[in-house]
């Protein structure tokens, strides 16, 4: 009996069903990511300016790679991002850890805190973008007038306007972001950790730090693995707040990479080149993600 | 020498009991300031959005404002749904995505539910494997596969179509709604199933009201995910819409601030608006959200 004749007549094994109810969900996923994820491939090797009408794909090989490879632009606006995670593995996560370890504590209003912290990660990356770019406005920015008030300086700055300090303010405000996420991750890992490992440490004596660098840290590892994939994918997308912020200016100190390819496949509509940057992207970040793995389970079995 | 060693012999506890009564105090002020830096970018957005233009405007800056007033609320409010009007705009696009989160969480529900339960269930081939395929397309950049998605939605004219986008939102939450509602209906006895089979129940009859009723904070919690997902997309919103028929809320908000000239209280006001939806999520389903986030981390 055929299959489709089976699904008429309700006569289907159980993973037959099983196959029936996945269908919808994996064809739509299928055509929204597997298919692209497939001609992307086929883009990269050709030349595909959609700007010159009537032109057809034209095969050039690995040109588009070649290119990626031999330009400094790519690498540059790489770097920018790779910067980007930097600061929030670097600080960020080690941030975040100390605020979760905070909110962990008994205070009056912790619910309160805790809710607030959930605020800025729910929230949209162009409004963050708005909400930043109107902090760091020049002429009426909250920034420099907290900071004029407090008598930390004595004239207004371009926060946005010179290129060194745009990409550590646009930083800045990923940061403020992406934090939230961190402190709300380590809170449930720290709750999974049993008190009595605490109160025993106590009992032989153990200092703080040592609490914290031989129980806690070891014990929310696990979390600590997940968050580094996450965050490195997820910081290599970055794209709403610089779109907002500063549109890659000035003087495309804060193009990231995302930013960088949508501008070469959008702007200057060079599909194939664009393909081959975010190919070669997707790679580094696979690698980057492969090495996390190797270096923590290492740690853990340990 | 000898006598101030005995004197701090004799302080120490003393210095234990301040230390005691201190801590707290310490933890309070800290948690204090750490809620302040969260809130505050915030809150001073919704200040500007109330305060009078001139007071903005003044220098040194007055954080309170003498006369607030919402003004600009009520223009947006007012405001008829047509391009002309920033206000208008806005509002159409605040309706589009709306309507796509909406439509967006329906089908994310019913159709990763329906696969999650396979995976849960009904012994699936290749199980944990395409669970892990799947979870794998998450990692995946936007940007990796949007050229030949643009491609694909203008070959069958479906560019600047609000349906497009729900097709590909729900496609990007897909895979987190069938990872966490397949653990979802794993925690939920078999027996439960089979007994309201064996009362005549069928398999789907069973799943609907069975299972589906008893995984309720689950679908709360996925439901929170594919939402806020789709309310906040950006980057394929830009590509994928061009005109009002379609274009979403992030889309006009960044063209309005593209334009950002002098009228910053409007612009504030539009911002908070963007921010009434996520917030009241953030509030109200505060423990599904905190639950949906953490599920799998620590789990495993």
């Amino acid at each position: 009996m055929g299959f489709l004749k089976r699904v008429r007549t309700g006569h289907l094994t159980k993973r037959q069903f099983g196959i029936l109810l996945c269908l919808p969900a994996f064809l739509m996923i299928l055509a929204v990511v597997g298919y692209p994820l497939g001609y992307s491939i086929y883009i990269t090797f050709h030349r595909m300016n959609v700007a010159r009408a009537g032109m057809g794909p034209q095969f050039i090989g690995l040109q588009n790679y070649a290119r990626v490879f031999q330009r400094a632009d790519f690498w540059r606006a790489f770097l920018r991002s790779a910067l980007f995670v930097v600061y929030d593995l670097c600080v960020g996560m080690p941030l975040g850890m100390a605020i979760a370890i905070l909110l962990n504590q008994h205070f009056r209003l912790r619910g309160v805190a805790r809710a607030t912290i959930l605020l800025p990660y729910v929230l949209s990356g162009t409004v963050l973008g708005l909400i930043w770019k109107w902090i760091y406005h020049p002429n009426h920015g909250a920034l420099n007038a907290l900071l004029q008030q407090v008598g930390l300086i004595s004239e207004y700055v371009a926060w946005l306007a010179e290129p060194r300090r745009a990409l550590q303010m646009v930083i800045m405000a990923n940061l403020w972001q992406g934090t939230p996420w961190v402190i709300i991750m380590y809170l449930a890992g720290l709750q999974t950790i049993p008190l009595e490992l605490y109160d025993s440490a106590r009992v032989d004596g153990a200092s703080a730090w040592q609490t914290l660098f031989k129980i806690t840290l070891p014990l929310v590892a696990p979390i600590t693995l997940a968050m580094l994939v996450l965050k490195t994918v997820w910081t290599f997308q970055v794209f709403d707040i610089v779109y907002v912020l500063t549109a890659g200016g000035p003087a495309s100190a804060t193009q990231v990479v995302s930013y960088y390819i949508y501008d070469t496949s959008f702007r200057q509509l060079n599909f194939g080149y664009a393909a081959a940057m975010s190919y070669v992207l997707l790679g580094i970040v696979l690698i980057l993600v492969i090495i996390y793995y190797r270096l923590i389970r290492r740690e853990v079995e340990y | 020498m000898g006598t101030s060693r005995m004197d701090l012999t004799m302080l120490e506890p003393r210095l234990r009991r301040a230390q005691k009564l201190l801590r707290p105090v310490v933890i309070y002020v800290v948690a204090m300031a750490v809620m302040a830096l969260f809130l505050a970018p915030i809150a001073w957005l919704f200040i500007s959005s109330i305060t009078p233009l001139t007071q903005l405007l003044t220098v040194p800056l007055k954080w309170i404002p003498e006369r607030p007033s919402f003004e600009y609320y009520s223009q947006i409010i007012t405001a008829a749904p047509s391009a002309r009007t920033t206000a208008g705009n806005f509002k159409i696009a605040v309706g589009n995505s709306l309507l796509i989160g909406g439509s967006v969480t329906t089908v994310c529900l019913v159709l990763g539910s329906l696969a999650a339960y396979a995976f849960a269930r009904l012994d699936m081939p290749f199980g944990d494997k395409l669970i892990f395929l799947l979870l794998f397309t998450q990692m995946i950049p936007g940007i990796a596969i949007i050229i030949p998605l643009y491609m694909l939605a203008s070959k069958l004219g479906m560019l600047d179509r609000r349906i497009t986008l729900v097709i590909i939102y729900c496609s990007f939450s897909m895979p987190f709604v069938i990872w966490m509602m397949r653990g979802y209906f794993q925690t939920i006895p078999r027996e439960l199933e089979d007994s309201a089979m064996i009362d005549g129940c069928s398999r789907v009859g069973a799943l609907f009201r069975v299972v589906l009723p008893l995984s309720r904070p689950g679908l709360f919690a996925t439901g929170i995910f594919a939402f806020l997902a789709a309310w906040n997309e950006f980057m394929l919103a830009l590509i994928m819409t061009q005109s009002l028929a379609s274009k979403t809320m992030p889309v006009a908000l960044a063209e309005f601030i593209g334009r950002f000239r002098v009228d910053y209280g409007l612009m504030c006001t539009v911002g908070v608006i963007a921010c009434i939806p996520p917030i009241l999520i953030a509030l109200v389903f505060q423990r599904h959200l905190i639950e949906g986030l953490t599920a799998g981390a620590v789990k495993a």
